[in-house]
């Protein structure tokens, strides 16, 4: 009987939550708040998540927790730990949970250190602030925490001598050498590609699980959420637009936001196309490339790749950082020459010099990444995208900016932002002004590098969309650059898995994802965050004019 | 040490590039014997001033037996005086240094903390008071402050001697003269290597570890901020014998560079030749000096100097 009273009464305590945030607000004008009245709890041992695009406010929610808010920035609300309460306008008193009950890691691993700091160092000086033993054993049993393998070896080590994946272990390491109750994980994997993803994020569930932390994690991708959250907020424009367990958030969305996000999941619905019975336009044959770096290594960039590129074929190409897709995309635009073996453009090897080269750098168009990098800041975006004409000199010159405007209209582009400048647009408008930019030449490749991944999901979603209905109208072939999986899947015909320079298995997308060959591609499948998609999935794409492939 | 061994090497040869330099560009530009003898010179004296410094021969046989005099460390005779160059040199050696030492160290103590608890403020009112005033410290030109200075201590109040060394009172006018240009550049050149520090993310990391502000400015944002500074401080202190040609000369201060201009316009090859050497190596020196300390501070560049002596091992065998 009392046995049984006692253990409701630690059921009750686990029950109630250890750490509540209430009516949490942000602003930096003192006028207009950026994140509006924010509430939530977290258990003990609990793994909750915020999702949101980025500038939604989850990261200056989390800031304002842990007293890290930029100088310009005021909070209010107030905080509750494990009966204590903190008032988040005072940002400075929050010093007092730093470390000790509440911690924090950071998107870019790589420079989350002291460069000039051995790894021990950085160990023995969090240990030792936060007045725990900060002997060398101390800090190789924190790093064994953190899920470092062998950690002995890399106590005298420097944060550049470390990986990514290392090195946002050390950060974990030292988030946890004050013992804290709390860990908030700011996009923790973002910048690491998806076998190392599931590796640090397993390990910061098996911490929860043994120490009774818990944790907040962050992050822009709902398939991590869903898989590793029991609990998640979704955060729109500064404010949480629905809150509860993952399950009957993520399957009963009520919000539109939500459901535009998760809609945006369902990307592999347009998978399998199958146009690669076109002729081959773009041929790599056994292209080597290698590089110097200025330390004097020498970096095999591409080993021996030969794959061709059809008319009308969207091909994928896919690798973690490093593993030689860009150089593969600056081939074809002669930004890198081979050092060894060839590449042919329509049977005639690529060469751009001389008149026939100008005309090809027409045929051949490249969209970045970084698009407010690749448009000129100065020049309204009506001219941008009349430029391309101008310099290749088609068409009448009096057309030039009907031409434009008819495509920027085509793309979504309203007449009111023609003359706005690159900055003052979001990622997206500017990702498509980029791609008209491309596709106002009439080019027969697109190479598409990276370029819808520093786009929010739902952003993302909608560019893919415009470019493979593009990609039909104008038959065009595609290489498309991505580190993300989901991306890939959803886009392309075939499929090219890189690793080191080299390619580790080519095949049609249906076939690699269902059935992987070699050994990378099946853990790099594996690792993808598991969404249990709901039921019946909302998709933008089940547009009739792009299902006719199927 | 294979790195630091070719990289002496490296400057024994830009000394070697500037000593030549120096030699051609002074011999092709006059003939000392008409401007020490005075145009009016009889032609005997003249011939016989020639003879007495080897003017007769050769450019190139000048410029050999030069080059050997500097490696034998005989660095020639004055024309002016007969006495050796270097004498005259060295007798005016330490009245620069003792001017230039004190100045740099004065100029650090005010010019890092004023930029560190600039950077601090970054975007106030004081941080912009700071700015404005270390741009004018280092914008206004050395002589224009330096007889302003002596126009109001010197003739205005009477309180300091305008010229030489009488007492520690005559180092005061043209310490302020350098310091308030050193110690703006300083100040600046802090503010925005603090500022850059500032923003990185290894700061929050540390922050949210538990570490508070003054923690993390020691540990992390300092160490970090004055590796660039140490390039900065390697150029003043390269510059310590030719850098107060100026200051000196308006504060008629006994060192080098009042004598380098004398010795210029009387073209006294020997003196000129040695001052500019020595202003050339000690930058040299200075530059060595920091470059290797790079190496120590900085585990970056240590591991990329490991790497490329081994790619040049590789390459040799």
């Amino acid at each position: 009987m009392t046995q049984q009273i006692i253990s409701n009464i630690s059921d009750l305590e686990m029950a109630k939550p250890r750490f509540a945030v209430s009516d949490l607000c942000i602003s930096f004008d003192g006028k207009t708040n950026i994140v509006d009245q924010v509430n939530f709890s977290l258990n003990k041992g609990e793994i909750f998540g915020i999702v949101g695009e980025s500038g939604s406010g989850k990261s200056l929610t989390c800031r304002a927790i842990m007293g890290l808010l930029p100088n310009k920035a005021t909070a209010s609300g107030s905080l509750h730990i494990d009966g204590q309460d903190y008032e988040l306008s005072n940002q400075a008193q929050l010093h007092k949970i730093r470390g000790s009950i509440c911690s924090m890691i950071f998107q870019d691993p790589m420079s989350a250190l002291n460069p000039l700091m051995t790894v021990e160092k950085h160990l023995k000086l969090h240990l030792s602030i936060n007045n725990q033993q900060s002997s060398r054993n101390a800090c190789i049993h924190l790093l064994k925490t953190a899920g470092m393998s062998n950690p002995k070896q890399y106590l005298d080590a420097y944060p550049h001598q470390l990986s990514g994946g290392q090195c946002q272990r050390v950060a974990i390491a030292l988030a946890m050498a004050g013992k804290p109750d709390i860990l908030i994980a700011d996009e923790p994997t973002t910048a690491l590609d998806v076998i190392l993803q599931a590796e640090i994020l397993d390990k910061l569930t098996q911490i929860a699980k043994n120490t009774g932390m818990s944790v907040i994690l962050i992050s822009h991708d709902i398939g991590v959420i869903s898989q590793y959250c029991s609990r998640v907020a979704v955060m729109y424009k500064g404010k949480i637009v629905e809150q509860g367990d993952v399950d009957t958030v993520f399957n009963h969305a009520q919000h539109s936001y939500t459901q535009e996000l998760i809609a945006s999941l369902s990307l592999s619905t347009l998978t399998h196309l199958g146009r690669c019975d076109g002729a081959p336009v773009l041929n790599y044959q056994s292209v080597n490339v290698s590089y110097t770096r200025p330390d004097g290594s020498i970096v095999k960039a591409m080993q021996n790749v030969s794959v061709n590129l059809h008319k009308g074929e969207i091909l994928g190409i896919v690798g973690e950082s490093g593993s030689g897709k860009t150089t593969f995309a600056k081939i074809a635009v002669g930004l890198v020459k081979p050092s060894s073996g060839g590449i042919q453009f329509e049977d005639k090897p690529l060469s751009f010099s001389g008149q026939r080269g100008k005309k090809l750098r027409q045929r051949i168009q490249y969209v970045l990444q970084d698009s407010l990098g690749s448009l000129d800041p100065r020049i309204d975006v009506l001219s941008q995208v009349i430029e391309p004409l101008t310099i290749h000199n088609v068409g009448a010159p009096n057309q030039r900016r009907d031409k434009a405007i008819k495509l920027l209209e085509r793309m979504g582009i309203t007449a009111s932002l023609f003359s706005r400048y690159p900055r003052s647009l979001s990622g997206g408008q500017r990702q498509r002004i980029s791609l008209a930019r491309s596709l106002i030449l009439q080019p027969e490749i697109l190479i598409c590098d990276e370029s819808v991944s520093a786009l929010d999901v739902a952003v993302q979603a909608q560019t893919l969309n415009l470019l493979v209905e593009l990609q039909r109208e104008l038959n065009l072939s595609i290489l498309f650059i991505s580190h993300d999986l989901s991306v890939i899947r959803h886009i392309s015909d075939r499929v090219v898995v890189m690793r080191f320079g080299e390619i580790v298995e080519l095949a049609d997308t249906h076939s690699l994802f269902n059935t992987p060959k070699h050994e990378y591609t099946k853990s790099l499948i594996a690792s993808l965050p598991e969404f249990n998609r709901p039921t019946e999935p909302t998709t933008p794409f089940d547009t009739p004019d792009l299902m006719v492939g199927e | 040490m294979q790195w630091t061994l070719s990289r002496i090497l490296r400057s024994l040869l830009t000394l070697l590039l500037l000593a030549s330099f120096t030699f051609f560009a002074l011999s092709l530009s006059a003939d000392p014997a008409l401007q020490i003898l005075g145009p009016d010179a009889q032609p005997e004296i003249v011939q016989a001033f020639k003879e007495r410094w080897h003017l007769n021969d050769s450019l190139w046989q000048r410029y050999v037996t030069y080059i050997m005099g500097i490696i034998q460390l005989d660095f020639g005779l004055s024309y002016r005086t007969g006495a050796p160059a270097i004498d005259i040199v060295m007798t005016r050696l330490p009245a620069t240094l003792a001017l230039m030492i004190p100045t740099g160290i004065a100029s650090l103590l005010i010019g890092i903390p004023v930029g560190i608890y600039a950077a601090l403020r970054q975007g106030t009112r004081t941080d912009r008071l700071i700015m404005t005033a270390s741009v004018v410290g280092f914008a206004v030109p050395n002589f224009l402050v330096g007889i302003l200075l002596m126009y109001l201590f010197s003739v205005w109040l009477g309180w300091l001697t305008p010229s030489g060394i009488i007492s520690w009172m005559s180092w005061i006018m043209p310490m302020i003269t350098m310091v308030s240009a050193e110690a703006g550049i300083f100040a600046r050149f802090t503010r925005s290597a603090m500022v850059e520090i500032l923003s990185h993310p290894m700061l929050d990391t540390s922050l949210a570890g538990g570490l508070n502000e003054h923690q993390g400015l020691r540990h992390h944002v300092l160490p970090n901020a004055l590796i660039p500074l140490l390039t900065l401080v390697g150029l003043f202190a390269g510059n310590l014998i030719g850098g107060a040609v100026i200051t000196e000369n308006i504060f008629a201060w006994p060192g080098l560079g009042r004598l380098l201009v004398e010795s210029v316009a009387a073209r006294d090859f020997a003196v000129v030749q040695i001052i500019v050497l020595l202003i050339g190596a000690s930058m040299i020196l200075i530059n060595l000096l920091v470059d290797l300390s790079y190496g120590f501070i900085d585990p970056r560049i240590r591991d990329t100097r490991r790497i490329s002596i081994k790619r040049n091992k590789v390459a040799t065998a």
